[in-house]
């Protein structure tokens, strides 16, 4: 992923709507956030706002939801309750899968390390 | 602190008439040994699990006896970490190494050996120290993959 791509895409049918505002907002206010979507209940992407790069959207989106089903089904299963994310680490960067309130959705964020002096330990 | 209750495998727990049949596996010592180091040296790790990559539990150590259905859980974590593994892919971004499941005082690492032999799921609650547990958990992956390997 590259960190410095300025260009960002949305779903063309989103574009102007509340929740791609929403989206825009969130990522102004967030430096080290490079993307978000949000995906529904099946795992389509409603909304996103994304590095324009050769992603697969719609298999990352669905990918997504099935991550949260199996960290809520972890949580379940050890008698945790009240899960709030599920964090993907790579080298440089993480990835947020946070289900809404509800669980009809959940947003996927995006973002670069955010302590560079930290790269090249291991990552969790 | 609580004992610490090394659970039995799950092979153990679904075929134990076909097992009993065999001898006892001889490497399960080390292997809960390392398990129960590095829970004994991470404050606020409550359960490690070590599962296969089909998610079957091998071996586990907990402070407390165990009160999940482990079975259950690394399905699910391994199930976690390759979807994971997934969304990394279909963004175009280089591979996962870590699933972290978050609640607001618990978290659950998964986190796979070096070859992807098997997965370590991690269960912590309260204040843990996630420096500690950063830099311990892949001198425990490698520990594992090591014992694993001798199979």
């Amino acid at each position: 992923m590259d960190p410095t791509a300025s260009v960002l895409e949305s779903d063309a049918d989103e574009d102007g709507t509340a929740l791609d505002a929403v989206l825009g907002a969130f990522l102004g206010a967030v430096p080290e956030a490079t993307g978000v979507v949000v995906a529904g209940a099946t795992g389509k992407p409603i909304a996103s706002r994304l590095p324009a790069e050769r992603i697969q959207l719609i298999a990352a989106t669905a990918m997504a939801k099935l991550v949260a089903w199996a960290g809520e089904a972890v949580a379940a299963n050890l008698h945790l309750s009240g899960m709030v994310a599920i964090t993907i680490d790579g080298p440089s960067w993480k990835v947020i899968v946070a289900p809404t309130p509800s669980h009809a959705a959940a947003v996927v964020v995006t973002l670069r390390a955010v302590d560079e002096s930290l790269e090249g330990l291991p990552t969790m | 602190m609580s004992s610490i209750w090394p659970s039995r495998s799950a092979e153990t727990e679904e075929e134990g008439e076909e097992r009993s049949r065999f001898p006892k596996v001889s490497w399960d010592a080390p292997l809960q040994d390392a398990l129960t180091l590095f829970l004994t040296s991470v404050p606020g790790v409550l359960t490690i699990v070590v599962a296969d990559r089909n998610g079957l539990p091998v071996a586990s150590v907990s402070r407390d006896k165990p009160r999940a259905d482990l079975v259950a859980v690394s399905a699910m974590a391994v199930l976690a970490m390759e979807a994971g593994r997934s969304v990394a892919r279909n963004l175009q971004i280089s591979a996962a190494s870590t699933v972290t499941v978050e609640g607001g005082t618990w978290k659950v690492v998964v986190s796979p050996t070096p070859t992807g032999l098997a997965n370590l799921l991690v269960m912590m609650e309260g204040t843990t120290n996630l420096g500690l547990l950063k830099l311990t958990l892949p001198r425990l992956a490698d520990a594992v993959e090591r014992h694993l390997e001798t199979l």
